[in-house]
């Protein structure tokens, strides 16, 4: 193995081992692709683990605890499908909805007459609803439009650049499940896109999603070993 | 030519002259893919010459065991980049160069700047880790290399003796070191690509790697020297230029290369499509100047002298190898009466090469065509990096009506195999619990199979196509995605695929006939690697740099 890029989530080394108490400090490549990998791990499909790992990333280099907060979703919530009647959104099953699954259908109907950048939706109470932030700045970066959002003590405007007021994404971010409304925005003034230095995970964050990840993981055996590496010596 | 203008569009109309992309992208085809003036570590070469690098070693604390730490610098126009070298004295029975290994020869990091004795201090605690240490966003690259047993310990004592090393022992080997692993961006904390995406210098694929490889090799032939000296005091002597010169470094690479072109449709899709423009336009070119047709015999002199240099052991290279050979021979004979009057004269070459030679010959054809072209073709290396979290979005509006079309028309090919054929899914790819590191199992025979990786991509694309039946076909992909986000994997990739042809490789990545290192051989050629040399169907030997000139030739008008 050899020569290998950043982005391979089937790469090898894909645990980070926690060295001490001590946070650590993974790159947006390493947050992603272990969220990946944990959300996988924990039951999302595939493609719905990659915009795990997307919106985990995206939270960290603002300074966000998203893999803390894509953890606490991955341990507590069973999937759920979503159900929408009159532009309200609700999950299938009654309990709250997934802030990947929304967030990832609500990018994609950005350019849609039932998405929120048409008219105003509300939303049943979501888990962990800052992880759903990063699909909605970049929907709203694609479509060039900006997009309000509220919930129950708080607000924040979306600019039509994808930036947003990182003190509200902090504020949003203590919210563990809430209701929500998105509504168009005519809000014109501009962002400032806010760059903050990656955050560390804890040791308890890394190893929950290190033990998440491993369950992506195929246990050894004979006829396994036997198919890897090179077939003759590699000492000479 | 990298103050060439872009062009990334054709100078003549060049379409009558491209190939499809079902043949380009074909297992067989891209695994006897060749290195090109276009590959990556071609492209470094010709921007530090263009550009006046410069190159010094500030750090040699190297010492009679030849252990301790070295730094090479490459000194660019705009900023530096420091290879920090640390030398180990590992015992023989450690030397793995399987991924799992825990011990090197020697470990290296690629600085962004130049390091301070602290960074150095820093790197030391960390980078002989490897896996298990972490550097930061100061690091762009992190790799490790073993020696050559047989190698190097003959060439330090030709050395120590006054003598120069065995030419046959040399061209056997190739090599003092090969790597095992380079790490790029975003590994191991090290500095995400988005840290240097903006960096001209090494905006095109892979450029922090090739640098850190080349000054792997300068550092090998500087460590045995060394070593030379210190064993044979004055008697010893250094490696005469031509012998250094056709040193190159080693890489050992296995299973955890081969999923990568299947994970990077978007970069995949730019590389091959630039190879393949660079071909269509020298093929539309209305005649061959005499000056390129002397630089194509050279480079098929140097094509063969070269070839004349693998070796392998493995019966499918064994093959490869002396189909290889006799086509180079057939195109030899061909050049003697080409070109022949009439238009488009390099077309003319390129179809008798498509008609008269094996995969691996068409392919070799297609690196000596483009060889003298290089202000036809360069300014492609521009296009061969990608954004790809840009391509990761989906388009929610497309309509169901309009994926059934992208369907027929990109995957064919994928909805055409025979999945209750059992030999159609034979394999699966899966991530090793003992080791993280990829693995091919069988999957009649082997359990793990519910834990595979999404590189069986033509089944996938016809569970999704299966999951559209009966669907209206106005509903937006938002709505039905919404419904089934198991099949969000797969609509990504139609998408991506959709406006970019070279994306998909056009196989059944799971058939028991399937080759890894075809894919694993396409990729290292785009880096520029030459004598493959598979250790098994999983397993792959290769050399960088060999025959390419040190950092300390670079002044000269070396690179080409």
């Amino acid at each position: 193995m050899t020569l290998q890029d950043a982005h391979d989530p089937t790469a090898s080394s894909a645990s980070y081992p926690a060295h001490s108490a001590a946070p650590t400090l993974l790159s947006r490549n390493e947050v992603e692709t272990l969220c990946l990998k944990a959300a996988r791990g924990a039951g999302m499909p595939w493609g719905l683990a990659e915009e795990a790992g997307f919106a985990a990333g995206w939270l960290a280099e603002g300074g966000i605890d998203g893999a803390a907060a894509l953890l606490a979703h991955l341990q507590t919530s069973a999937p759920s499908a979503i159900s929408v009647q009159d532009r309200h959104w609700t999950a299938a099953n009654d309990a709250p909805l997934c802030p990947i699954l929304l967030g990832a259908t609500l990018d994609d109907h950005a350019a849609l007459a039932a998405g929120p950048w048409a008219a105003p939706i509300t939303l049943a109470p979501t888990r962990q609803p800052v992880l759903m932030v990063s699909f909605l700045a970049r929907a709203a970066k694609a479509c060039g439009k900006p997009l309000a959002l509220t919930w129950p003590g708080g607000s924040m405007v979306i600019s039509a650049s994808g930036d947003l007021d990182p003190a509200a994404l902090a504020a949003l971010s203590h919210v563990g499940t809430t209701a929500l409304t998105l509504s168009p925005s005519d809000d014109p003034t501009p962002r400032q896109p806010s760059h903050r230095l990656m955050l560390p995970l804890s040791a308890g964050t890394l190893g929950a999603l290190n033990t998440l990840a491993l369950q992506t993981t195929v246990p050894a055996s004979d006829a396994s070993r036997r198919g890897a590496g090179a077939a003759s010596s590699d000492n000479d | 030519m990298t103050n060439a203008p872009l062009q990334c569009t054709p100078v003549l109309d060049v379409s009558a002259f491209r190939r499809a992309p079902g043949d380009v992208m074909r297992l067989a085809r891209m695994g006897s893919a060749h290195p090109t003036r276009l590959s990556f570590l071609r492209q470094m070469l010709r921007r530090m010459e263009a550009e006046g690098w410069r190159f010094d070693r500030p750090v040699w604390q190297i010492d009679a065991k030849g252990v301790g730490r070295a730094v090479y610098r490459a000194i660019g126009p705009v900023r530096t980049y420091s290879l920090v070298a640390f030398a180990h004295d590992l015992p023989d029975d450690m030397r793995s160069d399987r991924v799992i290994a825990t011990a090197w020869d020697a470990t290296f990091a690629m600085f962004d700047g130049t390091p301070t004795e602290a960074d150095l201090d820093r790197l030391a605690a960390n980078v002989p880790l490897q896996e298990a240490g972490r550097i930061t966003v100061r690091e762009l690259a992190l790799s490790r290399a073993n020696r050559s047993v047989r190698l190097f310990g003959h060439v330090v004592d030709r050395l120590s003796q006054g003598l120069q090393p065995d030419a046959a022992e040399i061209a056997s080997v190739g090599y003092l070191m090969r790597t095992t692993a380079v790490y790029g961006a975003g590994k191991f904390g090290a500095a995400d690509r988005d840290v240097i995406a903006d960096r001209e210098e090494v905006s095109a694929p892979f450029q922090i790697e090739m640098l850190s490889v080349w000054h792997i090799r300068a550092f090998c032939a500087d460590l045995v020297e060394h070593l030379a000296a210190v064993k044979g005091g004055s008697q010893a002597v250094r490696l005469d230029p031509a012998t250094r010169r056709a040193l190159g470094v080693g890489n050992s690479t296995g299973l955890g290369m081969a999923p990568f072109l299947v994970r990077h449709p978007v970069l995949l899709n730019n590389w091959m499509m630039a190879r393949e423009e660079a071909l269509a336009r020298v093929r539309a070119q209305p005649d061959a100047q005499a000056q390129d047709v002397t630089a194509l015999h050279a480079a098929l002199q140097n094509f063969r002298a070269n070839t004349a240099l693998w070796q392998s052991s493995h019966p499918i290279q064994i093959a490869k190898l002396a189909d290889l050979r006799a086509d180079l021979t057939r195109i030899a004979a061909r050049l003697t009466s080409w070109p022949e009057a009439g238009p488009t004269p390099w077309n003319t070459l390129w179809q008798w090469g498509e008609t008269t030679l094996s995969l691996e010959g068409q392919e070799a054809l297609l690196s000596l065509v483009l060889e003298p072209h290089g202000r036809l073709i360069d300014g492609l290396g521009d296009c061969m990096s990608a954004d790809e979290a840009q391509s990761q979005r989906i388009d929610g509006a497309m309509t169901i009506a309009t994926l059934r079309q992208r369907l027929a028309t990109d995957y064919g090919w994928a909805l055409a195999i025979d999945f209750s054929d059992p030999a159609n899914t034979a394999r699966f790819w899966y991530v090793s619990e003992e080791k993280l590191e990829p693995r091919l199992g069988e999957r009649h025979d082997e359990p793990g199979a519910d834990l595979e990786q999404p590189l069986c991509i033509a089944r996938l694309i016809q569970e999704l196509h299966a999951g559209l039946t009966g669907l209206d076909g106005t509903t937006s992909v938002a709505a039905f995605l919404m419904q089934h986000p198991e099949h969000r994997f797969a609509l990504r990739r139609v998408q991506i695929t959709a406006r970019r042809p070279f994306a998909e490789v056009r196989d059944n990545l799971i058939a028991a006939d399937m080759l890894p290192i075809d894919l694993m051989r396409c990729k290292l050629a785009f880096f520029g690697a030459s004598r493959f040399d598979p250790r098994s169907d999983k397993w792959v030997r290769i050399s960088l740099f060999q025959d390419m000139p040190y950092p300390q030739d670079i002044t000269a008008k070396t690179a080409s």
